[in-house]
């Protein structure tokens, strides 16, 4: 008697305990429904309190970039939240420098909404949109690129910069993944897109995209990025790129000549073997339309036994060195491994570019 | 049983991280290869990450973590764990080096794993997420650059 | 029952029986959470709501249903529970209204849950029969009284910061130190009063 007595009396505390809390919890816990307020007003939405800000940002057609899936780990998802953000948490640090905490930019990925917000998102962001697309055609470039094609379903047209990129939607086993890819189309053609894919080993989404077939639909975000192509027709365009940093330079190169035909541009790209390289016939091609169009290749590695190359060999900042004429005003745009983008940022400054004139792109 | 603050391990961290900068000095002045040399320039580099992922913690914070004590099965040296495998200076390629700088971060990811096993305040355990974070970025940018085969 | 009277019982356990100074009860929380005054006080206002909740509470439950049912042996499981799901609540409360304590407490805040200085308070409610009046009293003030000490000590702390500990004291040694030496100058309030 007395154990049963002990059970019930244990148990229905719990029980009662247990009620309490559940009862404090929604009082407590759940925040009711909160007003954010987006660039001064311009985007007005109400959201369930208690969520992260990027679900609802996303839930609200407002697709800021984001790669790892709100986990806090990838950083883009910055924003200004002027009101109502609470303490900078310990996760968000690593990616914000002091002048970010101090100008109250936060990783939207980690901010829970509890009240209401104000926050400034760039408005470029605000353009950005989500499309879904089908596979148009598969080409392989070299052992491990392809270029892939899609056409846009819905919308069916979108408008892009040279230099922007867009961000695809992989699945994976923990959930849909994103990752940045530049648009290598040209920006006057608005119904389709076209990237350059690297196979990294282990690499998701490169993997699913060295995956798809003709007529597989793909969803993606986009376009992003802060790059503009100077207006200027006397300013001369720099493109370096190297291992796979092609795409962005394809679609600047194709878009600055469908506008500007005598306009000056260069194109340098480094790669090891010639078994690397891809897309020189094409912009042989362009060349003798544009004869203001000059094109350096350079091979890093020794050539085979039976190989020939009429190029340029050693590393591509030397091939930069030696080519570019001091004291011309020119815009550049950089893209590939870091350690090259630095060698390349170096002899462009001795070369008198300033910070302005430089766009990188570390993949 | 030994007990160290996190304090100490990041330390030695940063220890291990200024031999390899010396690692990478030494590669440089040895190796004729030209895309090694520029290579370990970037890699010498590292050492600033992880003191950039503390510079943005406010001084309290980060003393309340440095302090935070943890328990290792006995005998415990984080230094010894922390070894540099040998690289031959002038025979060493790009990828083996590239290879190795993941290998040394992947050291460190687990070094600060079976720190995160033990109980930490959420701060803590904050602070060491994102240095993990910050790790297994920088090897995903190397398994990228070795992808490029650009070195 | 006990007779002692309540201003009796509120000052004794702030100063002449202060539960972390005389009985050395809660010394973790102490320690750790003591370097800064914000964090002490914060942690002290949770600390006094808990501890007078829970004695009152465990008051009830103890007298009129462990006791009735002569369930006592359940007392410790009983108190314990009760204590952990008001921590569960305070936690609740500090992360929607003080996130910033919420963060600056970290896991302290979940473990006063098991601060043995909240448990000690509710035995020594029941070690000295006090009525319910009286617990509830008692738990309030033996709340300040830890809150009183923690602030002390923060207080402490900070003015420390400014100067020269020798190398092999600094840290936990010298807190030891300094707690022994403001214990000792409580001990000073014995003669003033006797709590049973």
């Amino acid at each position: 008697m007395l154990y049963i007595t002990a059970i019930a009396v244990i148990g229905g505390l719990f029980v009662l305990l247990a009620a309490l809390l559940l009862a404090a919890e929604r009082y407590l816990v759940r925040y009711g429904v909160c007003t954010v307020r987006i660039n001064a007003g311009s985007t007005v939405f109400k959201v369930q309190g208690g969520g992260a800000l990027l679900a609802a940002l996303i839930n609200n057609k407002i697709f800021i970039p984001s790669a790892c899936g709100g986990k806090g780990s990838c950083g883009y998802c910055k924003v200004t939240v002027t009101v109502g953000g609470g303490p900078v948490l310990p996760t968000e640090t690593a990616f914000l420098s002091r002048a970010d905490v101090r100008s109250g930019v936060r990783l939207a990925c980690q901010v829970k909404i509890k009240q209401d917000m104000e926050i400034g998102i760039p408005e470029a962001l605000l353009n950005a949109k989500q499309y879904r697309s089908r596979v148009a055609s598969v080409v392989t470039l070299t052992r491990d690129i392809k270029q892939l094609d899609f056409d846009l379903l819905d919308p069916t047209e979108i408008e892009q910069r040279p230099g922007q990129y867009v961000q695809i939607q992989a699945p994976s086993p923990e959930g849909p993944v994103f990752r940045a890819y530049s648009i290598s189309s040209p920006s006057y053609e608005k119904n389709r897109i076209q990237l350059n894919v690297r196979l990294v080993p282990g690499g998701v989404a490169s993997t699913y995209l060295h995956g798809l077939k003709e007529g597989d639909e793909v969803l993606f975000t986009g376009p992003y990025g802060e790059f503009r192509l100077s207006e200027d027709a006397q300013r001369e365009i720099v493109c370096v790129g190297g291992g796979c940093g092609m795409a962005p330079m394809r679609n600047i190169i194709y878009s600055l000549y469908h506008q500007w035909p005598e306009r000056s541009c260069w194109l340098f790209f480094g790669c090891r073997t010639t078994k690397d390289i891809f897309y020189l016939d094409d912009y042989r091609m362009l060349a003798k339309r544009h004869p203001s169009f000059k094109i350096v290749y350079a091979l890093s590695d020794p050539l085979a036994a039976d190989e020939t190359w009429d190029g340029e060999t050693g590393f591509i900042h030397l091939a930069v060195d030696k080519f570019l004429a001091p004291g011309v005003k020119r815009q550049a745009f950089l893209c590939g491994p870091p350690p090259m983008i630095e060698a390349v940022m170096d002899v462009l400054k001795n070369k008198g570019l300033t910070d302005t004139d430089i766009f990188y792109d570390k993949f | 049983m030994g007990i160290l603050t996190i304090g100490e391990i990041l330390d030695s961290a940063r220890n291990f991280e200024s031999r390899l900068e010396a690692l990478y000095a030494k590669i440089r002045d040895n190796s004729t290869d030209n895309g090694v040399r520029l290579l370990t320039y970037y890699l010498a580099r590292h050492r600033r990450h992880l003191d950039e992922t503390l510079a943005g913690l406010d001084a309290e914070t980060l003393r309340h973590v440095q302090a935070v004590e943890i328990k290792f099965s006995a005998p415990f040296d984080a230094l010894a764990d922390l070894r540099i495998p040998g690289l031959d200076p002038a025979k060493v390629t790009g990828d083996e080096l590239m290879e190795a700088a993941i290998r040394y971060d992947s050291e460190l990811v687990a070094l600060y794993r079976t720190i995160l096993s033990q109980p930490l305040g959420a701060e803590a355990r904050a602070v060491l997420e994102a240095l993990i974070r910050m790790e297994e970025r920088d090897i995903v940018m190397l398994k990228k650059m070795l992808a490029m085969h650009y070195f | 029952m006990n007779p002692t009277p309540l201003w009796v019982i509120f000052v004794g356990s702030l100063f002449t029986n202060n539960i972390l100074l005389a009985s050395l009860l809660g010394m973790c929380s102490f320690l750790v959470c003591s370097s800064k005054v914000d964090t002490a006080l914060g942690l002290s206002a949770a600390v006094v709501f808990v501890m007078t909740c829970t004695t009152a509470l465990n008051y009830l439950i103890y007298y009129f249903v462990l006791i009735p049912l002569q369930l006592e042996f359940l007392s410790f499981v009983v108190f314990i529970s009760v204590i952990a799901a008001f921590v569960q609540f305070v936690e609740m409360f500090v992360e929607r209204f003080s996130p910033k304590l919420y963060y600056a407490l970290g896991i302290f805040l979940p473990l006063i849950t098991v601060n043995c200085a909240i448990l000690g308070a509710v035995l020594f409610m029941v070690i000295r029969k006090y009525n319910f009046v009286q617990s509830a009293t008692f738990g309030f003030s033996a709340g300040l009284g830890w809150g009183l000490a923690i602030l002390l000590m923060a207080g402490l702390r900070e003015k420390m910061g400014y100067s020269n500990v020798p190398v092999p004291l600094r840290g936990v040694g010298i807190l030891m130190l300094v707690t022994g030496v403001i214990a000792m100058t409580f001990m000073g309030f014995a003669g003033m009063l006797n709590v049973q």
